[in-house]
């Protein structure tokens, strides 16, 4: 990608503004951009904005859009909430230079069906935080986007799982995934995302009681579709398979 | 744009296009050991430190890096003087054209664990590409130099 002009904020109002004009491009890691082949007027590098800290909060934990991959994979807090899933999604992920630049936001804000953070949040109960229309559901971010908004932040909730599960399948080490997917325990409440590239992750939640049904449930009742990386039918086989395995690691574990 | 970075600790003005990669930016600076690979955050070629930290230099615009610390390899000799020798006894060194990365990144790993095992080594690797080494020589030279450091050799 080629750009004519470069401009570093100093503040989220004055990002912001920048995201709204036409013929501008908010670069996260430059990760996906830098495979594009076109020229923007004005790139907006966040990189100033104090977005790159993870912290505790009264309401839980909050992820700034600038916290690279690799922050958030070994961030003590982080791994302690997830209960170690945090490490085992990001670390496929390409390399330990390519995870030191990639950003939590880059990866959310495209909404990609393959994004391991993306399904991991979103299966933890996230919400993203948005300059323009503040607070809402990562899931309903997934669904809808927010073109021309900024993304700031991700918001944990405050109520650290009882146990997390996280399996993708890449046809090879460092690849896009296939499919990745995320599961999360809050007592008898299992919240379940699965991204079967290419098309956007979905999010469904059951009583844990029923743990039998919920691997047929969950490759049954999502939409699969089929590209280079695997068939329809492939996915919908693999999402079944992850959650009987999902369910023994926390039956196990809980 | 004027841009002032340190450079392997010595201190540089220079300037530069608003979209000049950082990799343009350090081969044209001399720093040759800095590869150009696939340009697409793949192949781990063009590993420099930026604050210390491992990054691909092909997808940091040169503008970011205004007011921080850039190394590469040429600045980094000493410290991979220590364990070339190893993976070269393996055979590992090949064509050459993917070492300094993949040193660059080594580096990185001996300094954040210094006692790595070899799951950890490939884990930390896995974003260094080779054509030709097929990676278990690389392994070989980094366990060979671990264990020699172990027995009071290094």
């Amino acid at each position: 990608m080629n750009f004519k002009n470069y401009v570093q904020p100093e503040t989220v109002s004055e990002a912001l503004s920048l995201a709204k004009q036409s013929g501008t491009v908010i670069l996260g890691g430059m990760m996906w951009l830098n495979l594009q082949k076109r020229t923007v007027e004005t790139a907006v590098d966040l990189s100033r904005l104090g977005l790159d800290r993870i912290e505790s909060t009264p309401d839980g934990i909050r992820i700034g859009a600038y916290v690279t991959l690799r922050q958030a994979e070994t961030d003590p807090t982080l791994v302690d909430y997830t209960r170690g899933a945090v490490g085992k999604a990001l670390a496929p992920i390409v390399g330990v230079q390519f995870r030191n630049t990639a950003t939590v936001g880059g990866s959310v804000f495209g909404r990609f069906g393959f994004s391991d953070p993306t399904t991991l949040f979103t299966a933890l109960g996230a919400s993203v935080v948005l300059a323009e229309r503040g607070v809402i559901p990562m899931e309903t971010f997934i669904r809808e986007g927010a073109p021309r908004d900024l993304l700031t932040h991700i918001l944990l909730p405050k109520e650290k799982p009882d146990a997390v599960s996280v399996f993708a399948q890449r046809n090879s080490a460092t690849d896009f995934p296939a499919l990745t997917s995320a599961f999360c325990l809050r007592g008898e409440n299992l919240r379940v995302t699965v991204s079967p590239a290419p098309v956007r992750g979905e999010t469904r939640e059951f009583p844990f009681s029923d743990a039998e049904k919920i691997p047929e449930a969950l490759a049954n009742g999502l939409k699969f579709d089929s590209n280079r990386l695997a068939s329809a039918a492939y996915r919908a086989r693999l999402t079944g398979v992850f959650a009987s395995r999902a369910l023994e690691e926390m039956k196990k574990g809980v | 744009m004027e841009i002032t970075f340190t450079l392997n600790g010595k201190p540089v003005s220079v300037s530069v296009s608003p979209d000049t990669p950082l990799l343009d930016l350090l081969r044209s600076l001399g720093m040759k050991s800095v590869k150009c690979g696939c340009e697409n955050t793949v192949c781990g070629l063009c590993t420099v430190f930026l604050d210390e930290k491992p990054v691909l230099s092909c997808s940091v615009p040169a503008a970011r890096v205004s007011g921080k610390s850039v190394t590469t390899l040429e600045g980094l000799t000493e410290e991979a003087e220590a364990f070339i020798g190893f993976i070269a006894d393996q055979g590992a060194d090949q064509c050459g054209f993917c070492n300094p990365g993949y040193v660059m990144n080594t580096i990185a790993l001996l300094r954040e664990n210094p006692d790595p095992t070899d799951d950890e080594i490939r884990a930390c690797l896995a974003g260094n590409l080779c054509r030709c080494s097929g990676y278990e020589g690389q392994l070989r030279g980094i366990r060979a130099f671990l264990d020699a450091k172990k027995e009071g050799k290094r």
